[in-house]
């Protein structure tokens, strides 16, 4: 039992993790319809950033924080400008792959200002801190990421239902030529958009980082961020709360998989595929999600 | 059936010459001199280029193999996919399994140790067989889906990978792949035959490079007849697609099955050559690496997967061998890989917003400038004179079905 | 040469087609007989459901209720691809979704479910496929010049001026040697003597291929001068058939038809000059 809920603790947190990463996906694809296959490394060059203003700057952790959203924000801003704006109307296969380009960048980018070493997890607490009541840990890292997933949920609420900007960016999804003809200008939606993809993204990418209790973290975190997939799949690719939920839920096939595979039949590794394996079910029977529109299958 | 009934008399007395049909990829004249330009250049490398340098062709035509099953599925046919390292993997360890001799390391599973001319076509017909086993599933999906569910089968071939080890060897991979050969005679060993001394490479070199050849004839064909008009107009827009009588279902499988068939060759002929694989040889970077190629060399093109092949494989190697930059990409700083990243990403997204038809899209701007050029010169009409890219060029950059469909009136082009 | 006695077995049979769409019903019981060899006309203004009709003998649509049958087939029980194979052609109202394809590959294109050849055939390109793919070719290449295309054969479409491209569109749906020929505005954003042309171009299909041939249109001069029959629609009814002269004459149709189209603005510069005077 106490294994149970130790698990069932990790894969909230862990999903919370995921739902901050599937919230940045859902966001974009809200805005402009573009699934944008380099927000892994959006992941990445955010935590990377922080980390250099962190260990090697010698910046505190929240200016740290500020400069690491600012460049991925700015990234996901200047992309959406440069190179999307002008790829409206193409099929939806020269929209993905041009994202995929910008995922072979920024990753490679990350790897050679890397170069070979591991950054240290930037988070303003010691990763292995924690307490545990009744042999359940818990971390301080996982408690931290249920919080700020849940104070980031309340902020995107409140902005996307009472802020002139969020209202903008509701409109827009719904209707880009009715937003127009209400004065919102699109272009600005569109980097809105990207630009608190590419700050909810760096927050994700702390925490997942850290995990639970890694020191450091190295270049395949962009690549693990893939998992969002299966969770705005889950979810439903439209829906903000679908993010949240799909990411938790995946959270958790993810650690309790992890958890009961060990000796079992399914072998090694299972819980890298269980997400996927999910995915495909919910893809078969219920494509447009738990809480999508049911209009995307169209997609 | 086949033969058509006499042409409608909608005039009485048609007055055309009808020309000759030329539908075989090998008839056109173009085609053929760039293969025997391409030949030239690679019989020049292979005899005074050292065996380095064959060793980079080696590794680039097998990469060209597995562009074109790529370029088969997303450049004609118009369906995404990041699963063609899955195929690969398959290809490799059915080619492992049948034509694998005794094991070379302590934990090598154990091969069958059977012909070269089984287990090489096996492993395309394994994948192919799998291909066809996933794709009713699959194929389901369009776009972005079917891009996420191919990557889901990437993770799942590395956990199958990683998990059947008496086929795979398990997290430390497999090194007794087969190496090819006739009887006594192999590939894979120097030998002289009829007094020419020929190294492994060279070796390889004169067996990939007629599979190569083989290999791009018979898509080029498959592109230019029945059924790969059928491919491109799926892609461009399926209902009108299958309004005129080409069975979406079929048009996809036909691409899905064959583009696993050309990923399995690849994979037994990539694994054969390295010696080695271990699961994470078949990852989410070689799909990319391989979308790469086809996005820059040219998407729906037989040479564009050659020359994507060669650029995004052969480059790091090239830029090595100037020796201007650190070998290894542990140490800090700019490695030759790295680098090649760096330009093919950067690649991908200029060409897709430049010129989706990649370099082959280039080469046919430039032609079609300069016969205009000329065109003029001359006063004769430029637009009867310009070239135009022929149907297996075509640029994967149309109208998505639903937008054309929305549009009331049709817009005049130009 | 026009077909009207009803004694003749139809070609195509339409019963009690309902179309609906999210609660709109988009086509409501219509019924009607096409005779072999006839030029049967669809008229009726703008969302009346005529592009809905084409799109349940193409099996786009489901319809909820209603039997086609075609040449004694039930056409319903097809598949959208198996319609060109059972004899039945199309044209689009829309084009360029195909602007990078060469004009006599979109006519090989028109034939694919007249040809065989599949991958592994076609890859080889050894014998029964190669002299297959020189056949279709070469009959590509003698229907292309009846229709005076020839010269355009190896222009993508995407390059080609709209009527050229139209035309293109109708020499794809004949090159599959179809029974039956449905013309989506066929002349629509078409000058007054393109249109010509293409009526010409209707009138010999008929004549000298005998070809059934439905059409859809707005132009009311073009289908009141070439039409054998005429279907009116009107909110997804069939309010009237009959030959022209009896069809212009219907008051139902005056009022529903002719009463809003010189209201209303015809799409593509093609003016609509119905007469009401027939």
């Amino acid at each position: 039992m106490t294994t149970f809920i130790q698990l069932v603790f990790s894969g909230l947190a862990l999903g919370c993790d995921y739902a901050l990463i599937a919230l940045g996906f859902t966001i974009i694809f809200k805005a402009s319809e573009v699934i944008n296959f380099a927000q892994g490394e959006f992941l990445l060059v955010g935590t990377f950033v922080v980390s250099v203003a962190m260990f090697t700057w010698r910046l505190g952790f929240f200016p740290a924080l500020v400069i690491g959203i600012g460049v991925t924000s700015l990234i996901g801003v200047l992309f959406e400008r440069v190179v999307l704006r002008r790829m409206i109307g193409r099929p939806p296969f020269n929209i993905i792959m041009v994202t995929i380009g910008l995922d072979v960048l920024l990753l490679t980018g990350v790897i050679i200002l890397v170069g070979g070493r591991n950054p240290s997890s930037p988070v303003p607490f010691d990763t292995l801190s924690g307490f545990s009541i009744g042999g359940v840990e818990f971390g301080a890292n996982a408690i931290a990421s249920i919080v700020v997933t849940a104070l980031v949920c309340l902020g995107l609420y409140i902005f996307l239902r009472y802020t002139r900007y969020g209202l903008a960016m509701r409109a827009t999804a719904i209707d880009q030529e009715a937003a127009r003809a209400m004065g919102i200008k699109i272009s600005t939606v569109y980097a809105l958009a990207w630009g608190i993809s590419g700050a909810i993204a760096t927050i994700g990418g702390i925490f997942l980082a850290a995990g639970a209790g890694n020191p450091s973290f190295d270049v395949t975190l962009g690549q693990s961020a893939l998992v969002a997939f299966p969770a705005i799949i889950l979810g439903g690719l439209d829906s903000i709360p679908g993010a949240v939920v799909g990411g938790i839920a995946i959270g958790l096939i993810y650690v309790l998989t992890q958890g009961y595979e060990s000796g079992g039949f399914l072998g090694a590794n299972f819980h890298l595929i269980a997400p996927y394996l999910v995915m495909i079910l919910v893809l078969m029977i219920r494509p447009h999600g738990l809480f999508g529109t049911r209009k995307v299958e169209r997609v | 059936m086949s033969t058509p009934s006499p042409a409608p008399a909608v005039s009485p007395t048609p007055t055309v010459s009808v020309t000759p049909a030329r539908a075989n990829w090998w008839h056109s004249s173009r085609n053929r001199t760039l293969l025997l330009i391409g030949i030239l250049v690679l019989g020049v490398v292979f005899l005074f280029g050292g065996d380095g340098w064959v060793s980079v062709l080696d590794a680039t035509m097998v990469w060209a193999i597995a562009a074109l099953g790529l370029n088969v599925l997303s450049g004609y046919a118009g369906q995404i996919s990041l699963g063609i390292a899955f195929f690969m993997g398959i290809g490799a360890y059915t080619a492992g399994w049948l034509g694998g001799g005794p094991p070379l390391f302590p934990g090598d599973p154990n091969g069958l140790g059977l012909s070269f001319l089984i287990w090489l076509p096996a492993s395309g017909i394994v994948a192919a067989l799998i291909g066809a086993l996933v794709g009713p599933t699959a194929l389901r999906l369009k776009g972005f889906y079917l891009g996420i569910v191919t990557l889901a089968l990437v993770f799942i071939g590395q956990y199958l990978f990683l998990n059947l080890r008496s086929v795979t060897g398990g997290a430390q991979g497999r090194s007794n792949f087969p190496t090819p050969g006739f009887g006594d005679f192999s590939f894979a060993s120097p030998t002289t035959v009829l007094g020419v001394d020929l190294t492994i490479n060279q070796w390889y070199f004169l067996l990939l490079l007629p599979l190569l050849v083989i290999a791009a004839i018979f898509v080029g064909n498959v592109a230019r007849t029945r059924v790969g008009r059928a491919w491109r107009a799926v892609r461009d827009n399926e209902v009108a697609a299958s309004i005129m009588g080409v069975n979406l279902f079929v048009a996809k499988m036909g691409a899905f099955i064959l583009s696993s068939f050309l990923a399995g060759i690849a994979g037994a002929l990539y694994a054969s050559l390295s010696g080695i694989a271990t699961p994470g040889t078949w990852n989410l970077l070689l799909s990319v690496q391989l979308i790469a190629a086809i996005l820059i060399g040219g998407a729906a093109s037989v040479w564009g997967s050659i020359l994507g092949a060669a650029f995004v494989f052969a480059l790091p190697i090239a830029l090595d061998s100037l020796q201007l930059l650190p070998q290894s990409a542990s140490s800090t700083g700019l490695s030759s890989g790295d680098l090649s990243a760096i330009l093919y990403g950067l690649l991908i997204i200029v060409f897709l917003l430049y010129e989706p038809a990649g370099v082959i899209g280039l080469i046919y701007r430039l032609r079609t400038t300069t016969q205009r050029f000329e065109a003029r010169r001359k006063g004769g009409d430029p637009a009867t004179q310009t070239m135009t890219p022929s149907d297996n060029e075509s640029q994967l950059d149309v109208e998505p079905v639903d937008r054309a469909e929305r549009t009331d009136m049709p817009q005049a082009p130009n | 040469m026009s077909t009207s006695s009803s004694s003749q077995t139809p070609i195509l049979s339409v019963r009690g087609i309902t179309v609906r769409f999210a609660g709109l019903t988009a086509l409501s019981e219509v019924s009607f007989d096409v005779l072999p060899g006839e030029l049967f006309a669809i008229i009726g203004p703008n969302g009346a459901g005529k592009t809905s009709l084409f799109n349940v003998l193409s099996r786009v649509y489901r319809p909820v209720a209603g039997q086609v049958s075609f040449e004694g087939r039930d056409l319903l029980r097809l598949r959208t691809d198996q319609i060109a194979r059972a004899g039945i052609a199309r044209t689009f109202q829309n084009l360029g979704q195909f602007p990078h394809t060469t004009v006599l590959d979109y006519l090989l294109l028109g034939r694919h479910s007249r040809m065989k050849s599949g991958i592994f055939r076609g890859g080889l390109y050894l014998g029964a496929a190669a002299t297959e793919e020189r056949e279709n070719r070469a009959y590509c290449h003698r229907l292309l010049a009846l229709l005076g295309l020839d010269r355009f054969q190896d222009r993508p479409l995407g390059s080609l001026p709209f009527g050229v491209q139209k035309r293109a569109d109708l020499a794809r749906a004949l090159a599959a040697q179809p029974r039956l020929l449905l013309l989506d505005e066929p002349v629509a954003g078409m000058g007054l003597e393109e249109s010509q042309d293409l009526a010409a171009v209707m009138l010999d299909i008929r004549e000298q291929l005998g070809i059934t041939q439905i059409l859809v249109e707005h132009d009311m001069a073009m289908v009141m001068g070439i039409a054998d029959r005429v279907l009116v629609l009107d909110f997804g009814r069939a309010i009237a058939q009959g030959v022209p002269a009896k069809v212009q004459a219907n008051p139902e149709v005056i009022k529903a038809y002719l009463g809003e189209e010189f209201t209303e603005k015809t799409p593509a510069g093609g003016e609509v000059r119905a007469d009401t005077n027939g």
